[in-house]
């Protein structure tokens, strides 16, 4: 039987939670009108996961196996050992996602496929991600189903397989997981990496809509101000407004320096040892309390252009299953460009 | 590798100017090496981190001011300090593990 999550009580979604609108554009959502719509599914501690909707688990011993990480963490979180166990397994798809797409075609672990979060995952001309259609297409064209068990991995210390983690979760996908450490981990530990691309019969994938429970716009980010968590997930010198982008890219950037007025400033890293594998959860616990994260109020995480951020939603939503945190894709690329919101200087302490 | 010259990549089509950076290679035993290079700030937190190329080498866009570059390879971690006095300026830091 699949390994279950234990209740924690730890994720709240408060229905009673009043937000105030910013009366600036907002872009067309799914679910018009609603401020805060609870997922469709139930709460992952709560789902009940049939036997026979995961045949591929049953009578394999290493579908046991979960390494060195704890059985709680293991619905969203493989460590290497793992994935080097279910290299040949049918229904575990490998996926790498680099913020350097060239980095799969130097080598990639045997059997992944690769997805380019520029061009397969955002639309090509407005924008946005790509559509509910396109998703579908995307993951049809890869040779990965509904009903498969994807594991990401990336460069960045997961950063953009994190990011591509939100969107499969942001589009339904049933079973997803990361690769503890990413790239990183895996090239540290001297394991196998190939440069042969694997063939995957096409499948016909089926998306589901939206979930737009864990995506932020900036009006939402304007009427947290004050009132809910943000967290700016940045380096300490983009967030006081030294820097305009992290340090391996050019600093020569459009938008204004700074960050959101009372955001905290917890940067991704805090979140990750040094090779790229996530803290425990203890640990994850107390850096977020002790830097004044009210745990029990809604969060929205931002960053530059949402990669980094959706480390953090990953820490907080899926490791530390705390409800109503969101990612805000649309980050400081577009509040630092924004006319007339207002911007703070410095450390914000 | 064989021809490659030494210190960081090659400056050709960055605008030196306008930003401050800090570049570098990472060798073992006067070889090149593959691994990662993390800058971190003044107050020791993560400001990058990239992969070394083929021949070792890596860049930083940072700002004036004091930064720790550190090298991640298997089986070691090095560290090297780096002052940067003034924007426009290229500070290149070899690394040996």
């Amino acid at each position: 039987m699949r390994p279950r999550r234990i209740a924690t009580g730890r994720r709240t979604r408060d229905p009673n939670r009043v937000t105030t609108r910013w009366n600036g554009p907002r872009p067309p959502r799914s679910n018009h009108g609603h401020t805060h719509t609870p997922p469709a599914a139930a709460p992952r501690h709560a789902r009940v996961y049939p036997e026979t909707a995961y045949p591929h688990i049953r009578g394999n011993p290493a579908h046991f196996c979960t390494g060195g990480i704890p059985m709680s963490r293991s619905d969203v979180l493989v460590d290497a050992d793992w994935v080097q166990a279910h290299l040949d397994d049918p229904k575990v798809v490998l996926v790498e996602v680099d913020e350097d797409t060239s980095a799969y075609v130097k080598n990639h672990i045997r059997g992944a496929v690769r997805i380019d979060w520029r061009d397969d995952l955002q639309d090509p001309v407005k924008r946005d991600f790509v559509d509910e259609a396109g998703f579908s297409a995307l993951l049809s064209a890869k040779g990965i189903s509904n009903d498969d068990t994807v594991v990401l991995y990336g460069g960045n210390n997961n950063w953009f397989a994190s990011y591509a983690y939100w969107y499969f979760k942001l589009y339904g996908h049933g079973d997803v997981k990361l690769l503890d450490g990413g790239r990183k981990k895996w090239e540290l530990d001297s394991r196998e990496l190939v440069v042969e691309v694997p063939e995957r019969a096409a499948t016909n994938y089926v998306a589901k809509e939206q979930d737009t429970s864990i995506r932020a716009w900036r009006d939402d980010v304007l009427a947290a101000i004050g009132s809910l968590n943000l967290v700016d997930v940045r380096s300490p010198d983009e967030f006081s407004g030294k820097l305009l982008a992290p340090a391996h890219l050019p600093q020569e950037q459009s938008q204004k320096a700074g960050h959101v007025p009372t955001a905290k400033n917890i940067p991704w890293s805090k979140a990750a040892n040094d090779d790229g594998t996530f803290k425990t959860n203890e640990e994850l616990t107390a850096l977020y309390e002790g830097e004044g994260v009210d745990l029990t109020k809604d969060t929205i995480a931002y960053c530059r252009i949402g990669e980094r951020s959706a480390h953090t939603w990953f820490v907080l939503h899926e490791l530390l299953e705390q409800g109503n945190v969101r990612n805000y894709d649309g980050s400081w690329t577009e509040y630092g460009a924004l006319v007339g919101v207002p911007i703070e200087l410095g450390d914000g302490k | 590798m064989c021809g490659a010259k030494a210190g960081g990549p090659d400056l050709a089509g960055v605008d030196v100017a306008k930003e401050t950076i800090i570049q570098g290679a990472v060798t073992k035993g006067g070889q090149p090496i593959n691994g990662y290079v993390r800058l971190l700030d003044a107050g020791g937190d993560f400001t990058a981190e990239v992969p070394t190329s083929a021949t070792g080498q890596f860049r930083f866009f940072a700002a004036p001011g004091n930064w720790t570059v550190r090298a991640l390879v298997p089986g070691a971690t090095v560290d090297r300090s780096v002052v940067v006095s003034e924007k426009g300026t290229v500070a290149e830091v070899e690394i040996a593990v």
